[in-house]
């Protein structure tokens, strides 16, 4: 029978490693066949967000560009909602961070920690808490 | 009982110690967790008798520490094995 790993990620983008941990965790996991559910509280709702295109010169050389993309986590929540993840905001996080309006990334939802949270944790059998 | 270190943390053994009892205790270092890893830091595991140490592979390559041989390096795949399998409790500290 498929286990179910529940990750709060309260840390967002380019703070530290628990972004990317989280969703190369979450890839592994969904490998084996089992379910995962990710929710971004605290500065972990930055990363749902889809990015903002700016025209005309970045003033970032390509070196430090290549490797910020290449670490931007929301890259990989993308591929893994494609493989099965269910990820979710918390709103008012969102809210508090005067992101709430802005575009999700495909896959990635709103939500909340009264419903969407407990829908996600009761039926899980681990629940890994990642912030700093 | 597992307890995953993504960061370094002045509490971390005291909570490990107090958290775990008499239990079977290991240890996962994820991100800047690794560095508890280093020689000089293992040895803080030992009288918390943790029997196992596990470091991500990644995080310990992107900061090129020196590993002590007392930890073993995991793969992605190992490190979900280990979280979803082989320990009953995992606890993110």
């Amino acid at each position: 029978m498929a286990k179910t790993l529940t990750i709060m990620l309260m840390s967002g983008s380019a703070e530290n490693d628990d972004a990317l941990f989280a969703a190369k965790l979450a890839e592994a996991v969904l490998r084996r066949g089992d379910k995962v559910n990710i929710y971004l509280y605290g500065n972990g709702v930055n990363l749902s967000k889809k990015d903002v295109p700016i025209n005309g010169d970045l003033h970032i050389a390509d070196k430090l560009l290549d490797h910020i993309e290449n670490r931007k986590a929301g890259n990989l929540l993308e591929k893994i909602t494609g493989m099965g993840a269910n990820i979710a905001t918390c709103h008012t996080n969102e809210h508090a961070r005067g992101i709430q309006g802005m575009a999700y990334l495909e896959g990635i939802r709103e939500g909340d920690i009264g419903h969407t949270f407990c829908d996600f944790l009761l039926p899980s059998h681990v629940f890994l808490a990642l912030c700093h | 009982m597992l307890f995953l270190l993504n960061k370094t943390n002045h509490d971390a053994f005291r909570l490990i110690g107090l958290l775990g009892g008499d239990e079977d205790k290991a240890v996962l270092l994820v991100g800047d967790g690794v560095y508890y890893g280093i020689p000089s830091m293992i040895e803080h595991f030992n009288h918390l008798e943790v029997e196992e140490i596990y470091a991500e592979k990644d995080a310990v390559e992107e900061r090129n520490i020196n590993l002590s041989p007392k930890a073993e390096v995991v793969d992605y795949d190992r490190v979900a094995a280990l979280i979803m399998d082989e320990y009953d409790k995992v606890l993110s500290l």
